[in-house]
């Protein structure tokens, strides 16, 4: 009778990870002509065993506008998982922040280019404008429930968002 | 001379008339007796012995004798009651001039320890134990386990915000740290420090704790100690009796109730109990901590048979449900989110208003325990015993996350668990021992559906064990001796991070010795030494714990190489009178362990999406820990008392050449209490004025940490209660309590939510406690 509560083999389940982010792509594509650049943060295995790799492809040119796209993927799964539509369906509850810092900082220019139903920022569409030239780091950091109406929040300024960190990445800028 | 006739009506009428007075009422029988104190046998002077169905008692004399005569033959409820003890009832069949002796448990001391005489032989566990007399169990009614267990010096609380709290005895906790539910060891996910026991402590008649390791009887996780939950005797008493309960605390507008009812059937003697709680938002002084309300409901139910003949049977039941809101403000994404949580004031997300609702993040437990026991009586001196224990744990631990997934919990625990223990009791004039074998199996499932990668893997435990605990009584001198062999297989069933499933066994053999000697130096003083060296297998979480824990705010990995622990601990205790007003309690300890397992931050700083992580690994060190307490009770008068306690660890990472992490800094505590006698119609009085103290934590690694252990803090609290009597004789207890009365704001280094919020400000309570 006791055996019958004894099992002796376990299989568990691979859960399916649908809120997890790999791959973190800030393509910049000039308003006129030239080339598109594009910063990638790529983590697939999550965060124990290899570490993320981030690649560049392009240069940013000083005098330039760029339309700024930020694309969010779970590339663990096969097909790859869009979390950019996510985060568009909650954009109430989420906004990116972009910092500059370095020798770039004031070289490059990045406002919000969209707004989320309370005509608050969201992050994922932006402006970037390049004057000068330098060498330093962009941030980008993306909040989930952040205090929009903060002071200072809704103009790109962390300090009083709150909220917790979903996205945190650093990019080295180099502009020529 | 009468005739024969005549005589023969004369002795005819005689001897009807003797027959009429047997068979009418003999009501003149007479009930004595003595009223003592439990356990110092002291008479208890102007203690009262009230008849319930008389209506009537009387009141002992100076040395405790009391006399009630014309008592009609019958059967009847006493309630023995005397100023600062618990009352009693008793249920006595009085057919014939009866002698009785009462016991009753005074509070002049909080908890009756080293017992020389035989009555020592009766506590299945060891030596050195602290009981919590009923009347702390009043007093700390509405509070969990672990902040109850907080009155026996020695023993703090390792915290998760306000209403999560995990005994640390002589600094262990958790893996080192074994709990008894009613003779089974209480199986949770106790690896979690943010994990409290799933335990209704109104469950339970009597709470003790064994510091020392002496309980090796009951698992090699007993390092520090075992906390043991027992009821009590069911009496013989063909009505239903018990106690109901109701509180209220102003912070957090908490609701409590708990009721316990018994009777004795013709086939079986049945308990009940019940209990729930109702909470919302704790406050501190300045803020309300959002989203920290917690409900609890609780059931059990005990059924045995009449201890007679050659078998004792007993069935117990419990189940126990709590849903606890985590503090919003303390959810955070990353290091640097926790950095900026260091500098706010006020944590985010607080809100101006009170409210009941749990919302996320939280946790959710239910708890299902069933026991049998049986005993066969093979003579007087020697029995067999089986204990079989199931329990079952349901943990889902519930975030805040993406796309509507709220509701989906984050961490979803089934733990299934079977224990078996097989033993042979035997006692002779000075020897006495128990040889078992015990069998114990938990499995552990991690409920598909979260859609997050499990912190800890999905595993069988197979443990099987003997044991041998001698105990020999040699005039006044009584020596224990324990032995204790374990053999261990884990299967586990782990995710890598390339997310396959790869299968491991392991296989442990440890074993686990303790001696133990304790005697009277002199009629005032006794003492006791305890030695144990305990081997202790690691848990499953030290060996296969992956993944970011947020409650931790990194990422914690486990160690398959991590050995056995092995502990060396020796237990000195001493109970000291002086005079007839005067008594002393202390207990000093050094403990030694090797490869003591702990989780070390490593010196990287990992890379992820989310940003940098400190990386958590368990690894084994070097430690030692020696420390002591100290109680003093001091009766300036007769109805002023005075009590002060004092316990202090130093604890040492001998590999690294500091101090170890969350070690309870050194706390004091000083008590002045008066009782008055009978007012009005109040039978007795009692005020208490406490002043309390806790040291900053100074002996840390402060590289291990995220932020430097708080400074030193001071409480004060009172208490005033009454005891009122019903037409019946029964007992009400009324109590009214304020802690933290000057509402001072502090933060303690043992609660992990002191990176984020302080501690709870004033509460007033209400306490009422009716017997019947």
């Amino acid at each position: 009778m006791l055996t019958l509560f004894i099992s002796c083999e376990k299989d568990p389940e691979v859960p399916n990870e649908e809120e997890l982010i790999t791959t973190v792509t800030y393509t910049l594509t000039p308003v006129t002509t030239g080339e598109i650049v594009t910063l990638t943060f790529k983590d697939i295995d999550g965060d124990g065993g290899n570490a993320p790799i981030i690649t560049y492809t392009g240069e940013l040119k000083t005098g330039t506008t760029y339309n700024g796209a930020l694309s969010l993927l779970n590339e663990a799964e096969n097909p790859a998982e869009n979390i950019t539509e996510e985060i568009e369906e909650e954009d109430e509850d989420h906004q990116l922040f972009f910092a500059v810092s370095g020798g770039a900082e004031s070289k490059m220019i990045i406002t919000y280019d969209d707004k989320d139903a309370n005509n608050q920022p969201v992050g994922l569409k932006t402006k970037v404008s390049t004057t000068g030239t330098g060498t330093g780091k962009l941030k980008i950091t993306l909040r989930h429930l952040p205090n929009k109406s903060a002071n200072g929040v809704s103009a790109g300024n962390i300090i009083n968002a709150g909220g917790e960190t979903d996205i945190e990445v650093s990019f080295d800028v180099v502009i020529k | 001379m009468l005739s024969i006739n005549i005589r023969k009506f004369i002795s005819f009428t005689f001897v009807a008339f003797l027959y009429l007075n047997v068979i009418s009422q003999d009501c003149h029988l007479i009930l004595s007796g003595k009223v003592i104190d439990q356990h110092h046998e002291e008479n208890l002077e102007y203690a009262t012995v009230y008849i319930q169905e008389l209506n009537a008692g009387t009141v002992c004399d100076s040395i405790g004798r009391f006399t009630i005569d014309k008592v009609c033959p019958g059967k009847y409820h006493i309630i023995v009651s005397h100023l600062g003890c618990e009352s009693k009832n008793y249920y006595l069949t009085i057919t014939e001039n009866t002698y009785q002796i009462f016991q009753l448990e005074h509070h002049e001391e909080l908890m009756d320890e080293i017992e020389i005489t035989g009555d020592g032989s009766q506590s299945r566990t060891g030596l050195n134990k602290n009981t919590l007399k009923k009347e702390i169990l009043f007093e700390q009614a509405g509070k969990s386990l672990s902040e109850i267990l907080t009155s026996i010096p020695g023993i703090s609380s390792l915290k998760s915000g306000p209403n999560l709290s995990k005994p640390i005895i002589q600094g262990m906790y958790g893996n080192r740290v074994t709990i008894l539910n009613h003779g089974i060891p209480q199986e949770g996910q106790q690896w979690g420090n943010d994990h409290a026991p799933e335990i209704d402590p109104n469950t339970a008649d009597k709470i003790s704790v064994y510091k020392g390791a002496s309980a090796i009887r009951f698992g090699l996780q007993t390092i520090g100690g075992i906390v043991v939950l027992e009821p009590e005797e069911i009496q013989e008493d063909p009505h239903w009796h018990g106690s109901y309960q109701s509180t209220f605390q102003t912070n957090g507008l908490n609701f409590s109730g708990a009721a316990t009812i018994r009777k004795s059937f013709d086939l079986a003697k049945i308990r009940l109990t019940g209990g729930f709680v109702k909470s919302g938002d704790k406050k501190t002084p300045d803020y309300f901590l959002t989203n920290t309300g917690n409900s609890d409901a609780s059931f059990s139910i005990i059924v045995s048979n009449h201890a007679s003949g050659k078998w004792k049977r007993l069935f117990y039941y419990s189940y126990y449900y709590n849903k606890n809101g985590i503090l919003r403000g303390s959810h955070i994404g990353n290091v640097t989110d926790l950095e900026e949580a260091f500098n706010r004031s006020i944590p985010f997300y607080t809100e101006d208003n009170f409210s009941y609702k749990i919302d996320v993040p939280r946790q959710e437990v239910n708890h299902h325990l069933a026991k049998y026991n049986t005993k066969y009586f093979i003579n007087e001196s020697s029995n067999f015993n089986l204990d079989v224990g199931i329990q079952v744990n349901q943990r889902s631990e519930f975030d805040i996350r993406r796309g509507n997934r709220n509701d989906k919990p984050a961490l979803d625990l089934n733990l299934f668990s079977q224990y078996y223990d097989l033993y042979y009791f035997k006692q002779s004039d000075h020897v006495e021992y128990t040889a078992g074998i015990q069998y114990r199996n938990a499995n552990n499932t991690n409920i598909p559906g979260t859609g997050i990668l499990p912190l800890i893997p999905d595993y069988i435990n197979n443990t099987g064990a003997g044991y041998l605990i001698s105990k020999y009584k040699l005039k006044k001198i009584q020596i224990e001796n324990g032995f204790r062999v374990e053999f261990r297989n884990y299967f586990v069933a782990r995710i890598s991070n390339n997310r396959e499933v790869i299968k491991e066994h392991l296989n442990y053999l440890n074993w686990a010795t303790n001696f133990g000697l304790k005697t009277s130096i002199s009629k005032d003083i006794k003492t006791l030494v305890d030695i144990s060296y305990t081997n202790r297998p690691p848990e499953v979480n030290e060996l296969f714990s992956n993944g970011l824990h947020q409650g931790v705010s990194g990422i914690e990995e486990g160690n398959s190489n991590l050995n056995a622990e092995r502990s060396f601990k020796i237990v000195n205790e001493w109970e000291i009178k002086i005079g007839h007003s005067t008594n002393i309690n202390a207990s000093l300890f050094y403990n030694r362990i090797s490869n003591y397992i702990y989780l070390q931050p490593q010196k990287e700083l990992r890379l992820t999406i989310r940003g940098a992580f400190p990386v958590f690994k368990y690894i084994g060190t070097e430690a030692s820990l020696t420390g002591g307490d100290i109680k003093l009770i001091h009766n300036i008068t007769d109805h002023l008392q005075a009590t002060s306690g004092l316990s202090y660890i130093y604890a040492r990472n001998i590999n690294q050449n500091s101090g170890l992490i969350r070690i309870p800094p050194l706390n004091l505590q000083l008590n002045l209490s008066y009782t008055f006698g009978r007012f009005w119609k109040i039978h007795e009085i009692k005020t208490v004025v406490g002043f309390s103290y806790d040291a900053g934590q100074t002996n840390v690694d402060l590289s291990e940490d995220f932020l430097n252990p708080p400074g030193e803090y001071y409480l004060i609290n009172i208490s005033t209660k009454f005891r009122l009597k019903t037409k019946n004789g029964n007992d009400i207890d009324i109590q009214f309590r304020a802690e933290n009365l000057l509402n001072n704001t502090y933060r303690q280094y043992l609660n992990r939510l002191r990176y984020f919020a302080d501690e709870t400000g004033s509460n007033f309570s209400l306490n009422i406690k009716s017997y019947f």
